[in-house]
C-alpha cells in the first residue's frame, strides 16, 4: 500500500478515507459526512487526541486501585487469572 | 501494510507483564510514579504487539529514551521542525485567483491538519502523505484495543 512515495492518487485517497471512517465511532462518523479530506482528518486527530486523555484517565484509576494492591490481595487474584487465561 | 486486528487477549496479557515488570505494587511508589509507570506499560505493550509498524518502532524509540532518563527532566531531544509549505497565490490573472485561492486554501487547511496528525502519530514527523494515512489507521486500531483493554482491568479492579 505504501509502495509509493510522495503524493497520493485520488484512489487511495478515498480508499483510506473511507477506512478511517470506518474507524471512527458512530457519533464522530456524523460529523465528517461525506467524503472530505479536511473534515475526516480533523475529526481523525480529535479522536486520538480523546483516546489519549482516556489512556491518561484509565492510567490514574488504575494507579489509584493498585495502591492497595499487594500479593495476597484479591485484586492480586484477578491479574494472576487474567495473566493464566 | 497487515491491518489484523490484535488479539485482545494478547494486548491484555502483554500489558500485565509490563506492569509487573514495572514493579507496580511497590508501596514506595506514588501515584504518579505508578500512573508514569502504568502508562509506559500500555505504551510498550502496544508496540510490541504490532512490531512491524513505522508508529510503533518510533513508540519503542521514544520508550527506550524514557526509561534511560528515568527521571521527569525536561527532554532536550531535537524536534524536527516541518516547515510547513508556503501556499503561493498568482498575483496577476484577477479572474482566476478566486478560484485558485479557494482550491489554495483548502488545500492549506488539509495541510494543517496534516501537521497535526504528524504531532499524534508516533513517527509522524518522518512519513510522506500515503505511509501517515496508512500508519494512522493501524495506530488508531492499536489506541483503541489498549483503550479497550484499560477499561476491562479497571472494571475487573473495582
Amino acid at each position: 500500500m505504501s509502495s509509493r512515495r510522495g503524493r497520493i492518487t485520488d484512489e487511495e485517497m478515498n480508499e483510506l478515507i473511507s477506512k478511517l471512517q470506518l474507524l471512527l465511532p458512530e457519533s464522530r462518523r456524523r460529523n465528517v459526512g461525506r467524503a472530505s479530506a479536511g473534515k475526516l482528518l480533523k475529526e481523525t486527530c480529535s479522536y486520538i487526541k480523546s483516546l489519549h486523555r482516556e489512556v491518561d484517565d484509565l492510567s490514574d484509576r488504575l494507579s489509584q486501585l493498585m495502591a492497595t494492591m499487594d500479593d495476597n490481595s484479591p485484586q492480586a487474584d484477578i491479574i494472576r487469572s487474567l495473566l493464566r487465561s | 501494510m497487515q491491518n489484523t486486528v490484535p488479539s485482545k487477549q494478547v494486548l491484555l496479557k502483554t500489558f500485565l507483564t509490563g506492569l509487573r515488570r514495572r514493579n507496580i505494587t511497590n508501596k514506595g511508589m506514588t501515584l504518579l510514579e505508578r500512573k508514569r509507570a502504568i502508562k509506559f506499560s500500555a505504551d510498550l505493550a502496544m508496540a510490541s504487539v504490532r512490531k512491524e509498524a513505522k508508529w510503533s518502532n518510533a513508540l519503542m524509540a521514544d520508550l527506550s529514551r524514557k526509561f534511560q532518563r528515568k527521571t521527569v527532566l525536561p527532554s532536550k531531544h531535537r524536534h524536527v521542525v516541518i516547515k510547513g509549505n508556503k501556499v503561493s497565490t498568482h498575483k496577476r490573472g484577477a479572474r482566476r485567483r478566486c478560484a485558485a485561492k479557494a482550491t489554495a486554501i483548502a488545500k492549506c487547511i488539509i495541510r494543517k491538519r496534516e501537521q497535526v496528525l504528524r504531532r499524534l502519530v508516533p513517527g509522524g514527523k518522518c512519513m510522506d502523505e500515503c505511509t501517515l494515512l496508512d500508519e494512522t489507521l493501524d495506530y488508531l486500531q492499536l489506541l483503541k484495543a489498549q483503550v479497550d483493554v484499560m477499561r476491562l482491568l479497571v472494571k475487573a479492579l473495582e
